[in-house]
């Protein structure tokens, strides 16, 4: 094999190779100690690195940005936002359908990558999962401080009470509610259940007290027996088989938010897998955008390698395409409908007021990633990681196209209107940012970011016939 | 990854039995007798050549939907460099290149358009500033060059994929697969493109004034679903007459099975966000499709159609699937296969048939006819093509992969 040569620990890093006759190693020149070693490291270091530190300061200072703005939005009203009458959704829905779009890439690794039985999705799936977490939360504070009395956001819930109150069954809003809300559940156990295991190992390394102790707690009692391997591997198939459908509902039923009204531009068949590739495609940019600058600074190139990255920028072509074939037909329908309405939409958003929010989203998602159609691009660690922010970019504004184009110019010319965000949605929104970086700082402080379990069951030694046959002979995974 | 067993399979049961190999012409024969006989019956009146056409259209797009599905099973598979499927995949090459004779007999819906389409009338037309507006892609001249243009196209990317994986047989040079995996990206491009817009044409225009944009997906998911459902009775059939014995496994056909229990939900998922959106926004332009669909419930109408698509295509397979076992022993995949294979029929009746009979379907001879015709070419060109290659692609770099594959 091509990768392998006789001294271990000095092979070349690149595993790209597409030769038919022999799947390429998706772990580069560990064994499993080594791996052991090498990922526990990361958590076991004693003290913080100061590049940490400065990233932790700065997250946790935007973050309390964030603080302060939800603070002043409810001591003062919504009224310090930029909505208004025509476009009553603003920043905080932009933000919410951003933010619940970045999760999907985490789930859709973790759940259907492993029932499409993709062995590569081992190296990433700890922190994108953890990555969907993060942003399920980030997404959950907009619709709830959007709401005006906060203090009142359990009345989202259908709670039983003497006033005969009830949200309305009917409206998609409160669908949203279940939706996210059972995502952010499955999710969460599924990457919980998920991290057992490496908590465990974490437990046993432990040179001090108190670290044994909290991830002796956290390791729910772990003993690594067959017995509860064949449980634990049976939940996590059972997980997954239930996060599967969730990837496409959450993002299905946000969809529903506007595609059930009857505004131009909303109202359209193909929102809800639209808005579902859509979501994959922004979360496997935030993937790659985090997953090059970590595996640079903790060293982990020989364990997410170049071909866990050339394989999210294909997924990153091939959902990017989808989200261009959403826009052609979108566009070729508004035509074809001979609706007066849908076609002013459509052209409305490419050459009205806000034709340069149509030109980035356009731009940056159905054009750019097709850099991607070149390995060299594919393979390279800087290029990508700009390529990953054209495309978060472009999803941003994708969403600030479809929300504020529809609502500011609708049916009625006489009540058009436009829509600027104020400082304070600039702020929540750059916020936003701050709480979702301070937590995944705090991850990668104290939770293995890999799932060394799970990448060891993809290393040759994983095979239940390794040491059977051709000892020692290191094949491929 | 599992060890390298290095099968020997001997190489009779990688070619078809010679009884089966002379199928082919019966089927064949089969087909152009009932379509030769449809279409001169058809001639008779105005009525009984609407009929013809409109049977014609519905089972042409069923078994053209087949062969698309088998392009796409080729497609993905390479695209995502597929080891488990290698030994299925000669089936769905085989089977995608009936593209060439569907794409011949896409021709026979010219002289069916004034039957089938609305918009192809010019009185119809003159009156109606919606049609008007869509005259410059709905007008006879373009249609009839898109239906050859996708005609070719599809015939072109089937057998140029097929024949890339023939010629590894011999070759056995694992360059071949490079190239074809390299190619399959833009070919699945072109693909969605083409399926999407010759959906819109075939099946979409037949009401003119109506619009989905989600309208190409719901073909595709059919599509699929059925190109799958197809190769499990294919597989099944052939293993009966003695060949492909442990090299289709009990564990391939758990696999088939698992994309038909996916197929049939991203089938729901699809139809669901078609029906729901509409019926939410409750615009008389996109409801009067379902309204034509839901007349008559209980009496015979299709509104019983439409449940028993609701219950026989969605929730009936939902939880006949989901079984490990099921899906596993053969013979009751293969009842699923054929209702899938059923339902998929009755799912393209119900899109384009309720035009002509409102009240409610009536089946005719020339629902028969037409299945017959159609399906007897697809099938003996299938079988024909299928006799004249071995039935894996032996000289596949990754074939051990597939024929010692097993679920973890």
């Amino acid at each position: 094999m091509a990768v392998m040569s006789a001294e271990p620990g000095r092979q070349s890093l690149d595993n790209t190779h597409d030769d038919p006759r022999e799947r390429a190693p998706l772990v580069i020149g560990h064994d499993l100690a080594s791996l052991t070693d090498k990922i526990c490291a990361i958590v076991e270091r004693p003290g913080f690195t100061t590049w940490w530190k400065i990233c932790f300061g700065i997250s946790a200072g935007v973050t309390g940005i964030l603080g302060a703005m939800v603070l002043y939005l409810i001591t003062t009203g919504v009224g310090v936002w930029g909505v208004n009458a025509p476009a009553g959704w603003g920043f905080a829905i932009i933000n919410f359908v951003f933010w619940v779009g970045i999760g999907h890439a985490g789930t859709l690794i973790s759940a259907i990558l492993f029932l499409f039985r993709q062995k590569w999705r081992t190296g990433i799936n700890r922190f994108a999962e953890a990555m969907t977490i993060f942003a399920v939360i980030c997404a959950g504070l907009f619709p709830g401080i959007h709401i005006g009395r906060v203090w009142l956001a359990y009345w989202l819930f259908p709670i039983p009470n003497q006033m005969e109150m009830w949200p309305n069954f009917r409206s998609p809003l409160l669908w949203d509610v279940f939706a996210v809300s059972t995502y952010f559940t499955v999710s969460l156990v599924f990457w919980y259940m998920g991290m057992i295991p490496d908590l465990a190992t974490v437990r046993d390394r432990a040179t001090t007290k108190l670290r044994q102790w909290i991830y002796g707690a956290l390791a729910l009692g772990w003993r690594g027996s067959t017995r509860a391997w064949v449980h634990y591997e049976r939940a996590y198939l059972l997980l997954a088989a239930l996060a599967t459908p969730l990837v496409l509902s959450v993002h299905s039923v946000v969809s529903f938010d506007f595609a059930v009204s009857i505004v131009p531009g909303w109202h359209t068949t193909i929102f809800p897998p639209y808005f579902v590739a859509g979501a994959i495609f922004s979360g496997f940019a935030m993937v790659v955008t985090l997953a090059v600058p970590v595996r640079a600074i903790f060293n982990l190139e020989d364990v997410i390698t170049i071909r866990h990255l050339e394989n999210m920028n294909k997924i990153l072509l091939a959902t990017g395409s989808m989200v261009g074939y959403a826009y052609s037909v979108e566009f070729f329908i508004a035509w074809y409908s001979g609706n007066f309405y849908e076609s002013f939409a459509f052209t409305n958003r490419a050459f009205g007021p806000y034709w340069w929010a149509y030109f980035a989203m356009f731009t940056c998602n159905a054009f750019v990633p097709h850099v991607f159609w070149m390995k060299s691009w594919r393979t390279s660690p800087v290029r990508m990681w700009i390529i990953s922010i054209f495309v978060n970019i472009g999803m941003w504004f994708e969403r600030f196209v479809i929300v504020i184009t529809s609502l500011s110019r609708d049916y009625l010319a006489s009540s058009w209107g436009h829509y600027t965000p104020t400082w304070v949605d600039w702020m929540t929104f750059v916020g936003s940012f701050g709480l979702f970086m301070t937590l995944f700082l705090l991850f990668l402080r104290f939770i293995p970011a890999v799932a060394i379990a799970e990448v060891k069951s993809v290393m040759p030694e994983g095979d239940p016939h390794h040491y059977e046959h051709a000892h020692g002979h290191e094949g491929g995974a | 990854m599992s060890a390298h067993h290095k099968v020997e399979i001997p190489d009779e049961q990688l070619r078809l039995g010679s009884g089966v190999s002379k199928l082919w012409i019966v089927f064949l024969l089969i087909g152009v007798v009932a379509l030769g006989a449809g279409y001169f019956m058809g001639q008779g009146s105005d009525e009984t050549r609407e009929q013809f056409f409109r049977s014609y259209l519905q089972n042409f797009s069923y078994f053209l939907s087949l062969a698309v599905g088998c392009l796409f099973f080729v497609l993905i598979m390479r695209l995502c460099r597929a080891g488990w499927s290698v030994s299925l995949r000669r089936m769905a090459e085989i089977f995608s290149m009936t593209l060439i004779p569907l794409a011949l007999l896409m021709l026979l819906i010219i002289p069916g358009i004034h039957d089938l389409y609305e918009w192809s009338h010019a009185d119809h037309v003159e009156g109606d500033k919606i049609l008007q507006g869509k005259a410059p892609w709905l007008n006879e001249g373009f249609f009839k060059f898109r239906l050859v243009f996708y005609g070719l196209l599809w015939a072109g990317m089937a057998w140029f994929f097929a024949r890339g994986s023939i010629r590894q047989d011999q070759s056995k040079d694992h360059k071949i697969t490079n190239r074809l995996e390299g190619l399959a990206a833009p070919a699945m491009f072109i693909f969605a493109l083409s399926v999407t817009m010759a959906a819109f044409d075939l099946l979409m225009s037949l009401y003119p004034h109506w619009y989905s944009t989600i309208w190409g997906v719901y073909f595709f998911a059919g599509s699929f679903l059925g190109a799958v459902s197809m190769m499990v009775l294919l597989f099944h059939f052939l293993q009966r007459t003695g060949v492909l014995q442990n090299v289709v496994t009990a564990e391939h056909f758990q696999d088939l099975g698992k994309l038909m229990f996916a197929f049939v939900v991203f089938w729901a998922y699809i139809g669901f966000s078609q029906f729901m959106l509409i019926w939410y926004g409750n615009i008389p332009e996109e409801t009067m499709w379902y309204k034509a669909r839901m007349i008559g419930f209980g009496e015979g109408g299709w509104a019983d159609v439409s449940a028993l698509l609701l219950v026989g295509h969605f929730i009936f397979p939902f939880f006949f699937l989901m079984s490990r076992h099921l899906k596993r022993r053969g013979i009751t995949l293969i009842f699923g296969a054929a209702w899938l294979l059923v339902m998929h029929w009755i799912d393209m009746h119900w899109m384009v048939m309720p035009q002509l009979h409102p009240a409610g379907p009536s089946l005719g001879l020339m629902d028969v006819l037409c299945f017959l015709g159609v399906g007897g070419i697809f099938l003996g060109f299938g079988l024909w093509q299928l006799g004249r290659q071995a039935l894996i692609p032996v000289g596949d770099p990754r074939l051990h992969e597939s024929l010692s594959f097993e679920n973890a």
